[in-house]
């Protein structure tokens, strides 16, 4: 990805012990990046790169990275539907959960009305799409939407860190 | 370096074995999705997925995957997953996944349980 294409911002609080998921790994940061497929990978990349640095597992980790993923993929494809727009995404971790909020200015797309209750593999193959929400449902703790006054899709997702 | 390679492997059993390398995600789920379906449309129905140097698959590719499975079902063959990374696990069991697909670990298991 182009740095001069992304707008990003990080700050960090806390003191510097070093022991895992303490206060000084805790953070903000927030990017901006186009909507385009083509920038789904770098995406992937700088998600996963602050997952790391929470000590999360492998697991955790991807399926964090999975659900930015799926929903920015949902964004270009039913939000701006082909046509230009930035997404924003901000990630905010504390002691107990990391946080994941994704906004776009598309038409308005709430996707947590488009989620299979259940999954039949026998039929996933031909239906096509609600499989990447439902693996998002399934592997993070909250997940909500909202359109905002100022005419923003702004998807909220949380996952809680297990008690060490 | 490409994004996602996919290396097919006919073996003496007659068993196609397809490694795929990289990531599948929106960018290139067209070419993974030709490229799978081609596997089946030349006649091979005894599939094994090797999934070890697999970074990222999204949900479209998974579909993809059930697609095939089908397939290879109505052929009276089957897609068999090998070495499916751990971090997927989950997402593998969130869907059904590891009770619908055979999961091996290692290659002569996988090879062999076609009988």
């Amino acid at each position: 990805m182009a740095e001069n294409s992304t707008r990003y911002s990080q700050t960090k609080k806390g003191n510097e012990k070093d022991s895992p998921r303490n206060s000084s790994k805790y953070f903000h940061l927030r990017f901006i990046v186009p909507g385009d497929v083509q920038e789904l990978a770098a995406i992937r990349d700088r998600v996963e790169k602050q997952s790391a640095s929470m000590n999360l597992s492998d697991e955790e980790a991807y399926q964090i990275v999975s659900a930015v993923d799926e929903t920015c993929t949902n964004i270009i494809k039913h939000a701006y539907q082909g046509k230009e727009g930035n997404i924003e995404i901000s990630l905010k971790v504390d002691s107990e959960r990391f946080e994941i909020e994704v906004a776009d200015k598309g038409i308005y797309f709430d996707p947590t009305l488009n989620i299979p209750q259940e999954i039949d593999q026998e039929k996933i193959g031909r239906q096509k799409g609600g499989l990447g929400l439902f693996i998002i449902k399934k592997t993070m703790d909250d997940l909500n939407y909202r359109f905002t006054m100022s005419g923003e899709n702004k998807l909220h997702l949380v996952k809680y860190f297990r008690s060490e | 370096m490409e994004n996602l390679e996919i290396i097919p492997k006919l073996n003496d059993r007659g068993v196609l074995i397809i490694k795929v390398i990289g990531f599948v995600d929106a960018s290139n789920i067209t070419l993974f999705d030709r490229r799978m379906h081609e596997a089946v449309e030349n006649g091979y129905s005894k599939i094994i997925l090797d999934l070890s140097e697999l970074q990222y698959i999204n949900s479209s590719a998974l579909g993809i995957l059930l697609d095939i499975h089908l397939s290879a079902n109505k052929r009276k063959g089957d897609l068999r997953i090998l070495n499916l990374p751990r971090k997927m696990q989950k997402t593998f069991d969130v869907l059904g996944f590891n009770d619908y697909f055979q999961i091996f670990n290692d290659e002569k298991s996988a090879v062999y349980s076609f009988s």
